[in-house]
């Protein structure tokens, strides 16, 4: 399959997740490198980490809110003050329940945040956010 | 007897004795006059007779020369005046004319006499020689009006007698009189005045009387003071709510009956205010007593004014509300143990739904992974997801264990006396032989104290191992453990030299299920530091933490001792 997307980001501190994830991105085709960290310390120090002259720049990250010591929120505000050179593209939060109202109005008032969506991913929720941010891509 | 008709008889009375005054003063000035009237004719009619016998010896003696015949006719014609002024009265003299029957019947008698011997007076001048018959008519007229005057002077010295017994007489009468008016002034005013004034005295003590009574049986704790503080009276309530009863505190100062108030300056501070005319009311105070014991109190305080209006001093109305307060404290701190519990409740179900649900949700994605025929082919995947089912399901059953050991405490309340220092070593050693663990330890003189045996040791093994899994790459794990006693509780130390805690995470390491590394790095279920405060907090005490990161963390709890 053509390759869509050049890198996926996966922050979850829950390794079954992670795998599980990756393992679907990888049989959905449509990306060439799928990273996964498992906490959002790690996440930040990849996404500042300089190795070829340029910075990983995901264009997709999918972060787990409900994670120990930095939770996704405190991640995303950490994510803020990184240079824009450094930030990757659509951010999707994944969360373990349905919404509650409390996050979502935290999530409104955060413009790094573009999606929602309830775990855990598969094949088709994937896809889905592949047609819709990245539809002329797609054709 | 009506404070109009005492006023009345006063009146009448006082002006009986002063027209009696009066009439003393007139008939002892009169009687007086009459009196000096009598003497004035009683020296006068002794001079009268002196001077009729310088005259007939005058007469005498012209003869020979020794006295001349003007000198004698002087002497006569003041005698004349002075006779006259006797009978008819004379100013310059004094006299009033004469009203004395006796006395009048004598001058008219001496008449005769006085005119014989100026008609010798008369005849005789220079020329004249002086007869034997007028010698003889001198001698005989001169020793008449002699012994007549006598009599006169004799009359009215008995006149004068009389007067002074009359003077004495009225002023004894008068004097009685004045007397007698007095002692019905006495009777009248004075006697009433006294019974008036102890009838009110008799009443003013009898309504004193009742409200001693009535405050005595009061069903309030009541007391009356006056300005020092001292007690003036108290109900038999403020006896038995104080615990006074038996005790003597009439005229003592209130800080001496009660020395536990010099401990409450602003108690004091409020009496000053009520003694200089505020009024203070509350509902509710706490009373430090002497013995140690808390009462509450409802209170109002309020000056006492006497009949001049002047602050006398203060009145107390309390009430001891120490049971009701005690039912209400106990009630608002049931509603914050429920109030916690539904806390905990709703955090339950957030771990229900979140951290239990976490597991159930990977079992789940991994045996459908399994059964899909396009990734159960690999067999990696196979493998992975085994894995991934297996520890999900062991993190679930820690979980549900965690969450039955936490649910249980507080259902022990078989407290007991437990010695902290064997129970930290038999939980140390229990570990050691267990986990082969490279760690050493250090406990210190530690209390024995009054709780659940169970979850005493379920708290020293949960923080023991708090300090063995977090230790730091190439330190080997050492633990401190002591305690020190402080205001009544024993603050216990639990402190390691392992990664450490950053300051922000103090609070919410004590949460169930609040981790703050990742799944990967440390296993545990998140509950043991939830568990170890709710254990404290059972025993009636606080847990805390702190720590540096990099250098090690300490606990403290406190216990009752």
């Amino acid at each position: 399959m053509r390759k869509i997307l050049k890198r996926v980001l996966l922050i979850d501190d829950n390794e079954a997740d992670n795998f599980i994830h990756k393992i679907f991105i990888q049989k959905h085709g449509g990306v060439e490198e799928t990273v996964a960290v498992t906490s959002g310390q790690k996440a930040l120090d990849y996404l500042s980490s300089n190795q070829t002259g340029s910075y990983p720049r995901p264009e997709l990250i999918f972060l787990d809110i409900n994670m120990p010591r930095m939770n996704g929120w405190e991640f995303l505000e950490e994510y803020k003050k990184l240079d824009d050179e450094q930030k990757g593209g659509v951010v999707v939060v994944m969360l373990t329940t349905s919404l509650n109202p409390d996050d979502k109005k935290m999530a409104d008032g955060d413009g790094n945040v573009t999606e929602f969506m309830n775990k855990p991913l598969n094949i088709e929720k994937f896809q889905s956010v592949l047609e819709k941010y990245f539809p002329d891509r797609l054709d | 007897m009506t404070k109009k008709t005492l006023d009345r008889a006063a009146k009448i009375n006082l002006l009986v004795s002063l027209v009696l005054v009066l009439l003393l003063a007139i008939i002892l000035e009169t009687l007086i006059r009459e009196r000096r009237t009598d003497a004035a004719v009683i020296n006068l009619s002794g001079r009268q007779r002196m001077l009729s016998q310088k005259i007939a010896k005058g007469i005498y003696t012209t003869s020979l020369g020794l006295t001349s015949i003007q000198e004698i006719k002087n002497d006569a014609e003041t005698w004349t005046l002075v006779h006259d002024g006797l009978i008819y009265g004379n100013d310059s003299l004094g006299l009033p004319s004469l009203t004395d029957q006796d006395l009048l019947s004598l001058f008219k008698q001496v008449e005769p006499f006085k005119k014989g011997l100026l008609r010798v007076v008369a005849q005789i001048n220079e020329t004249t020689q002086i007869t034997p018959s007028m010698l003889n008519e001198v001698e005989r007229n001169e020793q008449a009006f002699l012994s007549l005057m006598d009599e006169i002077v004799f009359q009215a010295e008995e006149n004068y007698n009389r007067s002074i017994f009359n003077l004495r007489l009225w002023t004894l009468v008068l004097s009685i009189l004045v007397i007698v008016s007095l002692v019905v002034l006495y009777f009248n005013l004075v006697k009433p005045i006294i019974r008036e004034l102890s009838r009110a005295e008799g009443s003013l003590m009898r309504s004193r009387q009742s409200l001693e009574f009535f405050v005595k049986h009061t069903p309030a704790a009541v007391a009356m003071f006056d300005l020092k503080m001292d007690y003036l009276f108290a109900s038999d309530r403020w006896y038995v709510d104080y615990g006074l009863e038996g005790r003597s505190i009439i005229g003592k100062n209130h800080y001496d009956i009660f020395p536990e108030i010099n401990e409450i300056p602003e108690w004091k501070e409020i009496h000053q205010r009520i003694l200089k005319g505020e009024t203070y009311k509350t509902d509710r105070d706490r009373f430090d007593r002497a013995d140690g014991k808390v009462d509450w109190l409802k209170y109002e305080l309020l000056p006492w004014r006497d009949d001049n209006g002047e602050i006398g001093g203060m009145i107390m109305f309390t009430e001891v509300i120490t049971q009701q307060v005690e039912m209400q404290l106990e009630l608002e701190r049931k509603a914050r143990e429920l109030e916690k519990t539904n806390e905990e409740l709703k955090h339950f179900i957030y771990i229900a739904s979140h951290d239990l649900q976490e597991p159930l949700r990977t079992t789940l994605s991994y045996s459908d992974l399994l059964l899909n025929e396009e990734f159960n082919s690999d067999e990696q995947v196979k493998q992975q997801s085994l894995r991934f089912i297996g520890e999900s399901v062991g993190r679930m059953s820690t979980l549900v264990k965690g969450l039955l050991d936490y649910s249980l405490i507080g259902s022990d309340n078989n407290f007991e006396q437990v010695d902290c220092q064997l129970l930290a070593k038999e939980v140390f050693n229990a570990l050691e032989q267990k986990d082969r663990i490279d760690v050493s330890i250090e406990v210190e003189n530690l209390p024995v104290v009054s709780g659940s045996k169970l979850e005493l040791t379920q708290l020293f093994h949960n923080l023991i191992v708090n300090s063995i899994k977090f230790v730091r790459p190439n330190v080997p794990c050492l633990i401190q453990i002591s305690a020190e006693r402080t205001n009544g509780y024993w603050i216990f130390t639990f402190s390691d030299n392992g990664i450490g805690i950053e300051e922000q995470y103090f609070k919410q390491i004590f949460k169930v299920f609040q981790r703050l590394h990742s799944k990967d790095r440390v296993e545990g279920s998140g509950i043991g530091l939830a568990l170890s405060k709710k254990i404290v907090e059972h025993h009636g005490g606080e847990i805390w933490v702190e720590s540096e990161l990099n250098k090690g963390t300490t606990f403290y709890f406190t216990l009752v001792g």
